[in-house]
């Protein structure tokens, strides 16, 4: 299919620039073992990720808080081609002590993203939905906090690293994971969607999983892995040996680069360019075939900007 | 609007499983059920009694060490003998880090000192001490996170 370049085209016009990566997963050679011989190659198709939308949040880091995910909404019910599903990579509602605020929160979000032109949508917590009743809320509204799907030849798994105490997966979500992958070849390309990085990105700022180490070394012998996630409000792109990890941009508020100032605060609201830093991501599901073996998820950043 | 072909996680469930820790090889128990983890609360997800490779005789006055992977817990020691604090946060559960002279969550920036107690919010509740253990006279220490003792106690 690959409807990238009408796609673009189509965002200019909405005023959506977009700023292309490209995530290719490895440089091996023919994934031996994703495509069955006589199969047919697997269609390329495309979703997208949205991340940190903090329904609920006030404050002077966005001024404009509620109308942010509906222009989030509208942007991606303005693609040319709609995406075959939509993963929301956690901090769907900003954090309340209240219960039944937090369940009116979760409750509103699901009504707006109803309204996603999609058929299909995942969600992950963050811990802004699940730090203070350890995601129960969450599994209320949403389902399940960690699981996989199957789809385009592409096997997705959604961990969750913000309900278990302790900033980890836990030792029950890693043993469910090393059964899940023990069944798949290791050419079987894999994404994998988190909230926290899975790495220590900088773990003064919460930006770590105490565990994810070994989430990774149990990803590790797999050929093909990307790993696309939230929390950090910002894009960032690292290696850790062949898996590659993509942080994308929040819906609220940007936050600095990692480090890069004594406190983990947003970034100012800039009314001269509402809606700096926030925006969504659209990604390219390439699988593979016999002709183009490699697997790659290549995806495009689209900010929100001002109509 | 759950997802459409999601398969559900690995979700609670009454009987515990027992795995290997790699680092350690230690065996722990798996007890899967998301609680509160606020002082004299249930232990968290993952609590099980944890053996470390420390004696009595290894950790000095002054020490810290960091079982946070294996347990959620850092064991230290001062003149009055060797205590164990949790490492979850009393406030939303994230793990507090040593900070070289007490504890901090990197979460919303609570702070504890070496004992424990809060030094600064949004925590109120100070960090669980942890029953400490020899497993034999002079063998190594084990560590129950499910098991709250006395700020004052010290082996
Ligand atoms: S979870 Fe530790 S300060 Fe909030």
């Amino acid at each position: 299919m690959c409807a990238s370049m009408d796609r673009k085209a189509f965002l200019t016009l909405l005023g959506l620039g977009g700023v292309a990566v490209a995530s290719r997963l490895s440089g091996f050679a023919a994934p031996l073992g994703v495509l069955a011989p006589g199969k047919p190659a697997p269609s390329d198709f495309h979703f997208v990720q949205l991340s940190d939308t903090h329904w609920g949040y006030h404050g002077p880091a966005n001024p404009d808080a509620a109308g942010t995910l509906p222009r989030a909404i509208e942007a991606v019910n303005g693609l040319a081609h709609p995406p075959d599903f939509i993963v929301f990579t956690g901090d769907l509602t900003h954090d309340t002590d209240d219960p039944k605020e937090r369940r009116a929160r979760m409750a509103r979000f699901k009504e707006l993203v109803a309204g996603l032109a999609v058929k299909r949508r995942y969600f992950l917590p963050g811990e802004h939905d699940a730090g203070a009743d350890q995601g129960e809320a969450f599994r209320e509204l949403f389902g399940p906090t960690h699981y996989t799907f199957d789809h385009g030849g592409f096997h997705f798994i959604a961990l969750d690293n913000v309900s278990a105490p302790g900033s980890k997966l836990g030792a029950a979500q890693l043993s469910w994971l090393a059964e899940d992958l023990a069944r798949l070849d290791h050419g079987q390309p894999l994404v994998v969607f988190a909230h926290r990085p899975l790495f220590d990105l900088y773990p003064d700022w919460d930006w770590a999983t105490l565990d994810g180490a070994d989430a990774l070394a149990l990803l590790q012998p797999f050929r093909y892995v990307t790993v696309f996630y939230g929390h950090i409000h910002q894009q960032h792109h690292v290696m850790t040996g062949h898996i590659a990890h993509h942080a994308a941009a929040s819906l609220i508020f940007p936050l600095p680069a990692p480090g890069s100032q004594p406190k983990r605060a947003p970034v100012p609201w800039d009314p001269a360019a509402p809606y700096r830093g926030l925006g969504l991501r659209d990604l390219d599901a390439r699988a593979g075939s016999k002709a183009r073996p490699a697997a790659e998820v290549p995806f495009t950043d689209l900010p929100l900007v001002q109509p | 609007m759950s997802p459409g072909d999601a398969r559900p996680g690995a979700l609670p469930g009454p009987d515990r499983r027992t795995f290997v820790q790699g680092l350690l090889g230690v065996l722990a128990a798996l007890a899967v059920s998301p609680r509160a983890a606020a002082a004299g609360d249930p232990p968290p997800p993952d609590a099980a009694p944890i053996l470390t490779p420390e004696t009595r005789a290894s950790l000095a006055a002054g020490q810290v060490r960091d079982y946070r992977k294996q347990g959620d817990l850092f064991l230290l020691a001062d003149a009055g003998g060797i205590y164990a604090l949790t490492s979850i946060c009393t406030h939303r559960g994230c793990s507090v880090r040593w900070s070289g002279e007490g504890f901090t969550c990197p979460c919303h920036g609570s702070e504890y000192d070496r004992l424990g107690a809060v030094t600064h919010g949004p925590a109120r509740l100070p960090l669980r001490h942890l029953a400490v253990q020899e497993v034999e006279p002079g063998g190594p220490l084990r560590v129950d996170p499910a098991v709250t003792v006395p700020p004052g106690t010290r082996l």
